[in-house]
């Protein structure tokens, strides 16, 4: 599948743009949003940024947000179904790339 | 260059966001200090705290006596609670702090349930003296008592890379905001660690901030850590794979309408006596018969693909699988949305349950039992530090079976009391400049490191090498080769290089960060599981099966000198319940015929 991630540093770039990864993922494998980010940053691109530092991957601290296709969703709870996807941050007012400060 | 942008000062300085930091604000507060309160999270929404699963409470006489619960069991006394915990520990508790545990716990745990049901939280009361929470709940309760605080100043989201010194004592703490990069200086006369423990392992069922941060910090400003071998493991889920890292397997076997064979990775059946597996339904002391019987099995090649085990349905029919899953969703009904253990689905864990009659089921630490060596005034030794809660150890011993969630109300509140009336009248310290310039050159040299191991493999490589030496059960050759691969990591940790250079939210520099604390703890623990060659508590070696009740009814204490870690032990500190004889114990026959398992599930 394509992912297709909003990308957007505001202390250097004059504006966002979006980065495309190829990751295989089925749908039986219940690969969640959160996993999925993980694995593009551990191995395509480390320089990803996404809510990471106090995070409980159960949908319980509810701050892993992002938008899926345009939806709001917890990255943690929710399960890709290998349809490419594009991810995006809550809100305009980006600190970096799908953080913001909720 | 990196520089300080903000200073911050105040009598007291808590660290941590779940229930030591802040029942510690709170105490520190009502003691007449200003507090301030940094977390790495948001305060009552981050940490272990909001893991909770279960439940937590006090003993039976102060429930019925004192706080005149319905339905409370003063049968349970302070002594039977003392005792317990003694036992259940493996006889090397530091006995005062059990005794704080004891007669401190039921105010605060009072007191905090109030603090929920003001707000509309669920606090379930079950004899003997225990309540179940959530944990966003009991998050909701802290946050309330700490907003009733007229001086304290929270930070959240500030994440603490090092404590700073003037001299021998801690004067303060060096913070980073991870959303703009900024660097805050706090200043105070007294230092709160309230943390939470280390998680090492690939598999990992706790709050992603769980990186022993609290430890490792407090480790280099000169304190002591103890009993870092001891960690306590839980039945986790591995599929179906959005579920991964759930507890709620664990949260399956305690309910009593629950049933499955434990099989290993040939479909054979794992042996567990009938009178150990009865205590799924009863005692917390199940997770150390789960980590014995099915660490061997996992250690002798037949565990599965996650080095766990599987949960067998064969012999159900569908609508035994059914009832079996109405008991766990009933249970929860109240606490969550019908059907849910907090963000999953109980029906989907089923529904694989029924459709595969088979459920693979991985094992990783939930708890680190040890962790920042304490006296039962929550005194580190290191002049100006305190610590409290997960981050702390003493109270459990080799094992835990009462409750974490009392454990870090009571301590907490013990430490901000403490730490308050200790600086009353004393002036503000100064921070010694080369120990901040210090602090922020560990930041700088991270962003300018080049040609070295990224972070990911930093990461990758150290959870590796954990699951392999921590395992639950343990042997010399595989620590041995462990602590010298932790050692090797270290080295390549000095050169550890992030791609991204920039401050704002720089997830590999927070990580990088992470992985220094979370290395020091592992390697110690390791450390410390090679030197105790005996099996005790949560301590299991293949190689010494048996409780060395001669020679190592002792903790073990690490500290640097000169930059090296130096391994001490320890005798724990006996008031009342005396040692065991000095003599070798069987381990399996110990906990067969001992009557250990603190009886604190609610039975259903």
């Amino acid at each position: 599948m394509l992912v297709k991630i909003f990308r957007f540093d505001p202390s250097v770039d004059c504006q966002p743009h979006y980065d495309s990864y190829s990751v295989e993922v089925r749908p039986e494998d219940k690969m969640t949003v959160m996993e999925l980010l993980n694995y593009i940053a551990d191995n395509l691109d480390s320089t990803l940024s996404f809510f990471s530092h106090s995070a409980c991957h159960h949908g319980i601290c509810g701050r892993c947000a992002v938008k899926c296709d345009g939806k709001a969703c917890l990255a943690c709870t929710t399960v890709l179904d290998g349809e490419d996807v594009v991810i995006e941050p809550l809100k305009a007012d980006v600190v970096k790339d799908l953080v913001i400060q909720n | 260059m990196l520089e300080i942008s903000k200073k911050v000062s105040a009598d007291v300085l808590v660290i941590g966001g779940g229930g030591a930091a802040c029942t510690a604000a709170v105490a520190a507060a009502r003691n007449g200090a200003s507090v301030l309160l940094v977390s790495k999270g948001k305060v009552g929404n981050s940490g272990n705290t909001i893991m909770i699963g279960g439940s937590y409470g006090m003993d039976g006489e102060s429930a019925f006596h004192e706080y005149h619960i319905p339905g409370a069991d003063p049968s349970f006394t302070k002594e039977e609670l003392f005792r317990a915990i003694v036992n259940d520990g493996f006889n090397i508790s530091d006995q005062n702090l059990v005794e704080q545990f004891v007669e401190d716990s039921p105010r605060i745990v009072y007191e905090v349930k109030e603090w929920g049901e003001e707000i509309g939280e669920r606090f379930a009361f079950y004899p003997p003296s225990n309540w179940d929470v959530t944990g966003r709940s009991m998050g909701r309760a802290l946050m309330n008592g700490v907003k009733k605080m007229e001086n304290v100043t929270i930070f959240h989201d500030v994440i603490v890379t090092d404590l700073l010194k003037s001299g021998e004592a801690v004067t303060g703490a060096l913070g980073m905001d991870p959303y703009s990069g900024q660097l805050i200086q706090f200043q105070a006369k007294a230092t709160v660690i309230a943390t939470g423990g280390f998680a090492p392992y690939t598999l990992k069922n706790t709050n992603s901030d769980m990186t022993g941060d609290g430890l490792a910090m407090a480790y280099r400003a000169g304190a002591k850590l103890a009993d870092l071998e001891f960690l306590l493991f839980l039945m986790t889920a591995v599929e179906p794979r959005n579920m991964r890292g759930s507890i709620l397997p664990a949260l399956c076997t305690f309910r009593s309408k629950f049933d499955y064979d434990p099989v290993d990775r040939d479909g054979e059946r794992i042996k567990v006596p009938e009178k150990l597996r009865e205590m799924e339904a009863t005692s917390e002391m199940c997770k150390l018969v789960h980590m014995y019987y099915f660490g061997r099995t996992v250690n002798a090649g037949k565990g599965s693909p996650s080095g766990g085990i599987y949960f067998d349905f064969r012999r159900f029919t569908d609508q035994q699988i059914d009832e079996m899953f109405e008991a766990v969703m009933d249970h929860f009904d109240g606490f969550y949305k019908h059907g849910f253990y907090h963000g999953e689905s109980i029906r989907e864990f089923r529904d694989l349950a029924k459709k595969n009659r088979r459920i693979e089921v991985g094992l990783t630490s939930e708890y680190s039992v040890g962790g920042i060596f304490i006296d039962e005034n929550m005194d580190t030794g290191v002049p100006g530090l305190y610590a409290a809660g997960e981050a702390a150890s003493g109270v459990f011993g080799a094992n835990r079976v009462a409750d974490a969630v009392t454990e870090m109300l009571v301590q907490g509140y013990k430490a901000g009391e403490t730490a308050a009336r200790r600086i009353m009248g004393q002036p503000m310290p100064e921070t010694d400049g080369n120990c901040v310039a210090a602090a922020v050159g560990v930041l700088e040299r991270l962003l300018s490191n080049r040609d070295g191991i990224p972070v990911s493999a930093a990461v990758r490589e150290l959870e590796t090498i954990s699951d392999t030496a921590l395992a639950m059960v343990r042997g010399e050759e595989s620590l041995r080769r462990g602590i010298q691969s932790y050692e090797a990591l270290e080295r390549k940790l000095g050169q550890v290089t992030l791609a991204g250079k920039g401050m704002r939210y720089n997830r590999e520099l927070m990580r990088a960060l992470e992985i220094r604390n979370l290395l020091t703890c592992s390697k110690l623990a390791a450390r410390m599981a090679l030197e105790r060659r005996e099996s005790r508590g949560l301590h299991l070696r293949e190689d010494c099966p048996y409780i060395d009740n001669e020679n190592w009814q002792t903790r073990q204490l690490a500290y640097l000198a000169d930059g090296e870690d130096q391994l001490i032990r320890k005798p724990p500190v006996v008031t009342r319940v005396p040692p065991r004889k000095p003599e070798k114990v069987d381990y399996e026959r110990f906990i067969l015929e001992e009557d250990l398992g603190m009886k604190n599930m609610e039975e259903t």
